[in-house]
């Protein structure tokens, strides 16, 4: 009798523990807010704008935005997962009076508003574990290399124009989850975006036009996202 | 009583050149016609507050215009205005500080004040005077 017990407790233990194994498949959708660490307009090459509360307000509308992704994994059961990501962010600023020195004594004020789309798709790499007995929290990191792609459009006064570009970047991530039930999680994820623009279309032009290194667009960004996962 | 002026700043043209138009093409457009106001904007010293100047018979249509340029030492309360029936136009500015009148003078003219229209095709460029 005793021996029976024993053999049920130790299977009915071998069963709970596959029963909170990590999923096999995880479809992952986030979405929140991006801060782009290397917006200042007065970063490319001179201190054109007057530094007042406008063109602060201004800066800090360019840094931050938003930003929706989706991520599909398969798991291995040592944790570490294949599969891949597709990211878009996005941030505008609306017509603002900006004062700039126009020789001779006198500010000069132009009015400026710019929208920036980016887009991001690359395979990834992921690795997941438990982060406590109970098999709650999943803890995750990733790794994604892959094709960024950035739209901007803007005004000055009357005259707008805008531009296109790619290039490679990456982004890796860090995430927490918490199972409401077997397959369904919520959860926190952060990260880091890199990707920086060499070369432009500019206008919908078939020409490429190579920028020169201080006006580059550097798309850098941190990301603090609410997630929810499907996991299978 | 009718003011003397001495003109220490005579008009600059206005270049539009920032550094995010290094990102963008600079596209053509109309240059505005432009005319000087046969007058000048009398501003005084309001220290810390905001004041009303006016800029009588401008010649200016009824309509909505804008400042696109004017004197560093002034604060503009906004840089829209407006033009009645008349072409009357006030503008609510703050001059901190007094500039300096040569003796001999009621006042002296230290910048100027550019506004355009809507549509960018019309400019009109004002003295702007201070008087003690």
């Amino acid at each position: 009798m005793k021996q029976i017990l024993i053999c049920a407790c130790l299977l009915i233990t071998t069963l709970s523990t596959k029963a909170q194994e990590l999923p096999n498949f995880r479809l992952n959708l986030t979405g929140g807010y991006s801060y782009f660490t290397a917006t200042d307009p007065n970063d490319a090459g001179s201190e054109m704008f007057i530094n007042n509360d406008t063109f602060k307000k201004y800066n800090r509308d360019l840094q931050w935005g938003l930003n929706a992704e989706g991520n599909v994994h398969y798991l291995l059961k040592n944790g570490l997962g294949f599969g891949a990501k597709y990211r878009y962010m996005k941030t505008d600023v609306s017509e603002t009076d900006l004062l700039f020195d126009a020789g001779d004594a006198h500010y000069g004020v132009v009015n400026v508003s710019e929208e920036n789309k980016i887009m991001f798709i690359a395979p990834s790499l992921m690795y997941a574990l438990w982060l406590e007995p109970t098999r709650k929290f999943l803890g995750s990191g990733a790794l994604s290399v892959g094709y960024a792609y950035l739209e901007s459009s803007g005004t000055v006064d009357n005259e707008s124009a805008m531009f296109s570009g790619s290039n490679g970047g990456f982004q890796i991530d860090l995430g927490v989850d918490y199972f409401l039930t077997r397959n369904i999680s919520v959860g926190l994820s952060t990260g880091y975006f890199y990707a920086k623009i060499k070369e432009v279309n500019i206008n919908l032009s078939e020409n490429k036009t190579k920028l020169p290194e201080n006006v580059q667009p550097n798309l850098s960004s941190l990301k603090l996202n609410l997630s929810l996962s499907s996991n299978f | 009583m009718k003011s003397l002026y001495k003109f220490l700043i005579i008009f600059s043209l206005l270049s539009l050149f920032i550094s995010c138009t290094d990102h963008y093409v600079n596209s053509v457009n109309p240059v505005p016609t432009e005319t000087t106001y046969f007058g000048v904007m009398e501003v005084r010293k309001t220290g810390g507050n905001f004041a009303t100047a006016q800029i009588p018979n401008s010649g200016l249509a009824t309509g909505n215009y804008k400042i696109i340029v004017f004197p560093k030492a002034m604060e503009l309360k906004s840089y829209y205005v407006k033009a009645d029936k008349q072409g009357n136009i006030e503008v609510n500015y703050k001059l901190e500080k007094a500039i300096e009148v040569e003796s001999g003078y009621d006042g002296t003219v230290f910048g100027v004040l550019r506004i355009i229209n809507e549509s960018g095709s019309r400019a009109i460029n004002i003295p702007v005077g201070f008087v003690p």
